[in-house]
C-alpha cells in the first residue's frame, strides 16, 4: 500500500520511480494506468480526472509498456504494433489510412521498419522491448508509463532503449514515468526521480539533489558510495558490499 | 553468424504488404466451398452432374426457361441432399468459428468448442432423453435435440458461474471449471449408460451425424448460427487484443470482462446449436483453427473468417465421404473428421519443422 504520493509529470519530462522490490513502484504504475483504482485521492490525466475518461479515451491519452510483452500467437511485428490502434478503432470498421500511418510512424520511431514482417516471437529481448514501445506509441498517447523497461536487456540495449525513450519524449512532448531498478542509468537519463520506501515517498527531485549515500542506504538498505560521473557530472552509485 | 536466413527473408518479403491478400484467401475459400457443395450435391446413390444441378439452381430465377430435369432428381437434390449439405456447411462453419474464438480467448491450443461444458452437458441431455419415455415434437426437433441444446447451455452456465472470481473471468479458472464440470457430467452420463440398455444409441450420437437434418431444423438453427457467427466476426479485432493478456488489453482500452463474456456466450451458443443439430462431431472445432492458422497466419481478422469457411469445407467433405465410402451404409462423420483430418494436420505441421508456434 502507498500513502501520500503527490506527483505531477509535465509534457517532455522524464520521471523515474526508484525503490527496492515490493516498495510499490508497480502498484503505483497500475493505479495510474487505471487497472488498480486508488483507495483515496485522484489521478488527473491531461486536465481531466482519470475515472471520468472512458477506458478507450484513457488509452488514447496514456500508454503502458509492461515488463515483458507476451504474444502467444505467431504475430508479425507489424501486427503486434497494430494492436496499439485498438483504442482508436471504431466498431465494425476496418483500419483506416490514419491507423496505417500511425503504425508506420511508430515502427520508424523505434527503428523497426526493417523487422516489420518478422515474427515477434523470434526477436531478441531488446528488439521485443522496442516493439512493446512501438505498440505504445501507436496509441498516439500524451503520457507513457514504463514498468522496468530495461530489466532483461544487456548494457548496450539498456542505454539504447533509454536514449530512444529520451528522444521520443523530447520530440513528441510525451510525459514519461518509469519504474527503474538501475540507479546509475536513472541518474543519466531522467529529469526527476521519486524514491519510495515503506509505502511512502522518501525523496523527490533531480538526480543530483536526491541521490545521496544516506538516502540510498535508507531506501535500499545497502551501503553505497556516491561519486560524480567523470564526464556528465551526475551522481553515480558504487556498491560497498 | 548474424543475419537473416535467406529462406526466412524471402518468406517475410512474400508475406509483406499484399493488402488484398485477405480478399484473395477468403474469395478462394468461398469458391472452393461452392465447388465442394456442387460436387457433394451430385454425389450419392443417384449421381447428378454439376451442370444439371446448376441448371436446377438457375431454374429458381424468374424468367429462366425451366427445362429438362427429372422430378426425381429435383426431389433428391432439394429434399434430401440440400438440407444435409447446408447443415454440414453451417455446423462446420460454426465449429470453426467457436474453436478459433475459444483458442484465442483462452490463449490455449487445446481449447475446443466444447471445453466450457457444452459437450458434456449435451451428452448428459441426450442420455436423459434416451431414458425418459417421453416423445415430443417441437418445431420438428425431438426430445434428444432439445435436451442436447438445453444440456449444452446448462453445462456452459455452470462453468461460467463456477469459473467467476470476484466478477472477473480469468482464463485459468474458467478452463479448470470447464474440465471439472465436464468430468462430473461425463461421469453421470457414463453411470446412466451403464444402467441403461441404450448404449448403441448414445454411442452413435456421440460420434455425430448429419443424416437427421431437415429444412425445419434449419429454419430454427440458421438464424442463431448466422447471428452468432457474425457476432464473433465483429469481435475479431478484440480477440487479437485479448491475446496480450487481460492487463495489457485493459491498457489498450478494452472492457476485458465484457468482451470475454460476449465471446464465451456467442461461442457456446454456436456450439450448442451445432450439437443439437448433429451430435458431437469431434475434432473439427479443435483442428480447423490450427489448419487455418498454419495456412493463413494468426491474425483473427483473417483467421476467423478463414476458419469458418475452412470448417464448412472440411465438414462437407467429411460428410460426403461418410455417405460414400461404404455406401449404402453410412459411417459416422466424426470418424471421418478424425481419420482424414488428423493425418493432414500432421503433414502440415511436419512441413513447418517446428516453425508453428501456435
Amino acid at each position: 500500500m502507498l500513502r501520500g504520493v503527490d506527483l505531477a509529470v509535465a509534457p517532455g519530462e522524464m520521471v523515474a520511480l526508484l525503490g527496492r522490490n515490493g516498495c510499490g513502484k508497480s502498484t503505483l504504475l497500475r493505479t495510474l494506468g487505471g487497472t488498480l483504482p486508488p483507495l483515496s485521492g485522484r489521478i488527473w490525466l491531461a486536465g481531466q480526472p482519470l475515472e471520468r475518461l472512458g477506458r478507450r479515451e484513457a488509452a488514447r491519452t496514456l500508454a503502458v509498456v509492461s515488463q515483458d510483452l507476451q504474444v502467444p500467437f505467431a504475430f508479425s511485428v507489424r501486427e503486434v504494433v497494430d494492436l496499439g490502434r485498438a483504442p482508436h478503432a471504431r466498431f465494425l470498421q476496418p483500419p483506416t489510412r490514419a491507423d496505417a500511418a500511425a503504425v508506420d510512424r511508430a515502427l520508424a520511431g523505434c527503428a523497426l521498419l526493417g523487422l516489420a514482417d518478422r515474427p515477434y516471437q523470434r526477436l531478441s529481448g531488446g528488439e521485443q522491448q522496442r516493439v512493446a514501445l512501438a505498440m505504445a506509441l501507436a496509441q498516439e498517447p500524451r503520457a507513457l508509463l514504463l514498468d522496468e523497461p530495461t530489466v532483461h536487456l544487456d548494457v548496450a540495449h539498456q542505454v539504447g532503449l533509454l536514449a530512444l525513450v529520451r528522444r521520443l519524449c523530447a520530440e513528441q512532448g510525451l510525459a514519461v514515468l518509469a519504474a527503474m531498478h538501475d540507479i546509475n542509468l536513472t541518474a543519466l537519463f531522467f529529469d526527476r526521480l521519486l524514491v519510495l520506501a515503506g509505502g511512502v515517498v522518501v525523496s523527490q527531485g533531480t538526480p543530483r539533489a536526491t541521490i545521496t549515500a544516506p538516502l540510498i542506504e535508507r531506501a535500499f538498505g545497502t551501503q553505497v558510495v556516491v561519486t560524480a560521473h567523470p564526464t556528465r557530472g551526475v551522481p553515480q552509485v558504487s556498491l560497498l558490499p | 553468424m548474424i543475419g537473416v536466413h535467406p529462406q526466412l527473408a524471402s518468406r517475410a518479403a512474400s508475406r509483406s504488404p499484399a493488402r488484398h491478400r485477405p480478399l484473395l484467401v477468403l474469395g478462394g475459400l468461398g469458391l472452393a466451398l461452392l465447388a465442394t457443395a456442387l460436387l457433394a450435391l451430385g454425389l450419392g446413390d443417384a449421381y447428378i452432374s454439376p451442370p444439371s444441378i446448376l441448371n436446377m439452381a438457375l431454374g429458381w430465377l424468374p424468367l429462366y426457361p425451366a427445362q429438362g430435369w427429372s422430378d426425381v432428381d429435383y426431389a433428391i437434390i432439394t429434399q434430401v441432399r440440400l438440407p444435409r449439405i447446408v447443415t454440414a456447411i453451417f455446423v462446420g462453419g460454426a465449429l470453426g468459428a467457436a474453436g478459433t474464438a475459444f483458442q484465442g480467448l483462452f490463449r490455449n491450443p487445446l481449447a475446443d468448442p466444447g471445453i466450457v461444458g457444452t459437450s458434456a452437458g449435451a451428452s448428459l441431455g441426450v442420455m436423459i432423453a434416451l431414458i425418459v419415455p417421453i416423445q415430443i415434437d417441437w418445431l420438428g426437433f425431438g426430445l434428444t435435440s432439445v435436451l442436447a441444446f438445453a444440456g449444452a447451455l446448462g453445462g456452459m452456465a455452470l462453468v461460467y458461474i463456477l469459473g467467476q472470481v470476484g466478477g472477473r473471468l480469468p482464463s485459468t479458472s474458467l478452463l479448470l471449471a470447464g474440465f471439472a464440470v465436464s468430468a462430473v457430467l461425463n461421469a453421470i452420463t457414463t453411470l446412466l449408460m451403464a444402467l441403461s440398455d441404450h448404449l448403441r444409441d448414445i454411442y452413435s450420437w456421440l460420434l455425430g451425424s448429419l443424416n437427421t437434418a431437415t429444412p425445419a431444423h434449419l429454419t430454427f438453427a440458421a438464424p442463431l448460427l448466422i447471428g452468432g457467427t457474425l457476432g464473433l466476426l465483429a469481435l475479431a479485432g478484440d480477440l487479437n487484443v485479448l491475446l496480450l493478456g487481460d492487463e495489457q488489453s485493459g491498457y489498450l482500452g478494452l472492457n476485458v470482462t465484457q468482451r470475454r463474456v460476449l465471446i464465451l456466450v456467442l461461442g457456446s451458443l454456436l456450439t450448442s446449436v451445432a450439437v443439437a443439430l448433429s451430435g458431437l462431431i469431434a475434432f473439427v472445432g479443435l483442428l480447423v483453427p490450427h489448419l487455418a492458422r498454419l495456412l493463413f497466419g494468426a491474425n483473427h481478422r483473417l483467421l476467423l473468417p478463414a476458419s469458418i469457411l475452412l470448417g464448412a469445407i472440411f465438414l462437407l467433405v467429411a460428410d460426403t465421404l461418410a455417405r460414400m465410402v461404404m455406401a449404402p451404409q453410412e459411417l459416422p462423420v466424426g470418424l471421418i473428421t478424425a481419420l482424414v483430418g488428423a493425418p493432414w494436420f500432421i503433414v502440415l505441421l511436419r512441413r513447418r519443422r517446428g516453425e508453428y508456434t501456435f
